[in-house]
């Protein structure tokens, strides 16, 4: 101990000693002055507009109102809840998709701050509002406030970074139009190994519209005294753990992923009206690979799966407002997938495919399986120019065959989308 | 003393094991290497022959920064596409920008090119200047310097012998600086072409005249009515030589080469980027020999 105490000293000394050497070049002396201050403590600024034009044919165009995905999704018109499901078919014709404003900066040598609003032509939405650490020690990363979750692949990424002009349908019915974004807590550690692996913790509110909730509920012409269906308080936990590493001259990015929570889903305004109340528990599984002949040419493979758990009891509420009509329990068991794959010609051309279905749909209610078809697929392909990276046009075609009318009947759609995408402001980073 | 000297030195490995530094870029990884040799390992992130601006941010590169002690970057918004959110994802702090594990090299440099104003109407234009001032073989002494006393600062136990390898490095570049500058008087004087402002640190230091770019603006594609005009220029300049990268295609420059009878020199632009330049010297001695044979 007394020889460690006495080495240190002696480094200390020697280190003090050599402070006197003849040769006084400090880093900063070397440094050449700048001309113009670029770290000003403006935040980067970047704002993106999406607009496009689409237009679709149904096999049967005469029932667009009452389009399902059967057990999963139901097309809009009816708001609930303060917001609406896009519908699922009708909405032809030019139109702004959205406009995000983007702006991040440090608070201070602790935290970084970003923020992203989500425009649309009537909606202002926060989408993201958070604080990241950065001199946590062990590498840990912690994030409070709105954010995207890390679970999955896909669910962190914005719009305009989707490969496709749309969410894959199983996103979309698993999870709805905004993926799982939350307002909570994210703890991520990056373990001391020489390949990648990230452990990641999130403790989030579940507010999810498909998946997840916690506001109860109960029918609208209920009984003074008629609780219905309380706030469910517990938060919804999401956890995975992700890795990459290097493959016959590849990269490959994976993960599992799992979210458990309550869910409170309450459509009684719709015209059947129905609600949900009870777990739910999702799980996830992502494999990605890139493959770069050289910068600008590459091929890419995207994968993800996606499997829900519905446990819980649903609630028909009753003309008589003296509570719900039955409260049978209800499982519901449900996971698909999408694949994509995605060839970058050059620095402006890019091309690719995706396939999305419904593997599994498995309804039962009371004890008695609903029988619900699990026929449920949409198939894309698109084509992009980038004639810079802040703008891209893409043309999209789908082949979407998850819809069916209220009889059960299939109406297959097929889409074109035109899609522009500009960016102005602070350069954003590339994506993996 | 040798006991204590030994003692010190067996406790700084102790408590620091050797460095472990991660290189944007291929030069920046061998420089340092030549300074540090055994007593770090080095990391780097990029490939030679990749498009410097757009590497890719591979989350395999994040294990590498999360280990590591010093991140050294070519600055200038070069990485600005790729480093920021693996650097963020790593979850280090001791190498996040301001740290004293980070390293921008730009912040030593005269940088060259500075617009007045940036407006993405003018392309990928970089308001901190011209980034690529690797290309000019006078500034590898400086960069040697720079990396050598922060080698020293983070491992202040091996500080004489990052210093004896710097003075090693500086006599052996000055002496392959004078040979480059004498088989480079034959240039002086002459006019060129490039795809992008690639190579503007190197014909500034040898007094080569750049008159057009194939790029109308930087970062975006040869277009035929540009093309037009470069022809013309060539012609009316009496351009010697079209200065082609690996990363981009060389279609156009030989298009122009054969309408206008210019040369077309495909140049190393990094250590790496083409068949014979693998190590810091042969690079720079490919780029330079390429010229005025």
């Amino acid at each position: 101990m007394k020889k460690i105490l006495f080495s240190v000293l002696a480094c200390t000394l020697i280190a003090g000693a050599e402070t006197h050497d003849h040769d006084h070049t400090t880093l900063e002396s070397l440094e050449e002055p700048t001309k113009h201050e670029h770290e000003s403590n403006m935040p980067k600024i970047s704002l993106i507009v999406d607009a496009g034009y689409s237009h679709e044919e149904l096999d049967n165009p005469d029932t667009t109102d009452h389009l399902e995905i059967p057990g999963l999704l139901h097309g809009g018109g009816d708001a609930h809840e303060g917001h609406m499901h896009t519908p699922l078919a009708g909405d032809d014709g030019f139109k702004l998709n959205y406009a995000e404003l983007m702006m991040s900066a440090s608070v201070d040598n602790y935290f970084d701050l970003s923020a992203i609003f989500h425009l649309s032509e009537d909606d202002f939405e926060i989408e993201e509002a958070h604080v990241t650490t950065t001199s946590l020690p062990y590498s840990l990363k912690a994030k409070l406030g709105k954010f995207k979750s890390d679970f999955g692949y896909l669910n962190s990424k914005h719009h305009h970074a989707y490969n496709f002009s749309d969410m894959p349908l199983v996103y979309k019915a698993l999870l709805g139009d905004h993926g799982l974004s939350e307002t909570g807590i994210q703890l991520q550690y990056v373990a001391p190994v020489s390949t990648y692996v990230m452990f990641g913790v999130e403790v989030l509110q579940g507010e999810n519209e498909q998946s997840f909730g916690t506001e109860g509920f109960a029918p609208a012409n209920a009984a003074e005294d008629f609780d219905g269906v309380e706030d469910n308080d517990d938060p919804l936990i999401a956890a995975y753990i992700k890795g990459s590493f290097e493959l016959g001259g590849g990269t490959v990015l994976t993960g599992v992923s799992m979210a458990r929570g309550k869910a409170r889903i309450a459509h009684l305004e719709d015209e059947e009206p129905h609600a949900f109340a009870g777990d739910s528990t999702l799980y996830g599984a992502d494999l990605t690979y890139k493959y770069y002949f050289s910068t600008h040419n590459s091929i890419t493979l995207q994968s993800e799966y996606l499997y829900r758990e519905l446990d819980g009891t649903q609630y028909i509420p009753n003309a008589a407002a003296d509570g719900w009509q039955a409260t049978p329990s209800i499982t519901k068991e449900q996971g698909g997938f999408y694949t994509e794959l995605i060839y970058q010609f050059d620095r402006y051309y890019k091309a690719g495919v995706r396939y999305s279905a419904i593997t599994q749909n498995d309804v039962t209610v009371a004890g008695t399986d609903q029988g619900i078809t699990d026929d449920i697929s949409v198939t894309s392909v698109m084509a992009e120019y980038n004639p810079s990276e802040q703008s891209r046009i893409r043309l999209q075609y789908n082949h979407n065959e998850s819809l069916y009318d209220e009889n059960g009947v299939k109406n297959n759609k097929d889409e074109i989308v035109l899609q522009f995408t500009y960016t102005i402001g602070a350069h954003a980073a590339h994506a993996f | 003393m040798k006991k204590i000297l030994l003692l010190t030195t067996l406790f700084a490995n102790l408590l620091w094991g050797k460095l472990h530094v991660d290189a944007a870029y291929p030069y920046i990884a061998e420089i340092t290497k030549s300074i540090a040799r055994d007593k770090a390992d080095v990391t780097t992130l990029s490939k030679g022959s990749w498009d410097p601006h757009f590497v890719v941010p591979k989350p395999s590169l994040i294990a590498s920064l999360r280990q590591s002690d010093l991140l050294i970057v070519n600055g200038a918004s070069l990485e600005i596409g790729w480093i920021p959110p693996l650097l963020k994802n790593s979850g280090n702090s001791r190498i996040q920008q301001g740290a004293e594990g980070y390293l921008d090299l730009s912040r030593y440099m005269k940088l060259r090119d500075i617009p007045s104003r940036v407006d993405r109407s003018m392309g990928d234009v970089h308001a901190e200047g011209n980034p690529h001032y690797a290309l000019d073989p006078h500034n590898l002494v400086k960069l040697a310097q720079v990396i050598s006393l922060k080698l020293s600062q983070l491992d202040s136990a091996n500080k004489s012998f990052y210093k004896a390898n710097f003075a090693a490095f500086k006599a052996k570049w000055e002496a392959k600086i004078r040979g480059y500058d004498r088989a480079m008087t034959s240039c002086r004087g002459i006019t060129v072409v490039q795809y992008h402002e690639l190579y503007n640190y190197l014909l500034h230091a040898y007094g080569i005249r750049s008159v057009a770019n194939l790029e109308p603006l930087p970062g975006v594609a040869p277009t035929s009515r540009h093309t037009v005009e470069v022809i013309g220029t060539i012609k009316s300049k009496g351009v010697r030589y079209i200065l082609q990268d690996v990363y981009h295609s060389d279609k156009t420059a030989k298009f122009i080469a054969g309408k206008s009878g210019a040369k077309v020199l495909t140049l190393p632009h990094d250590v790496g980027s083409m068949g014979g330049t693998s190590s810091l010297e042969s690079f720079y001695d490919t780029l330079i020999g390429s010229f005025c044979r």
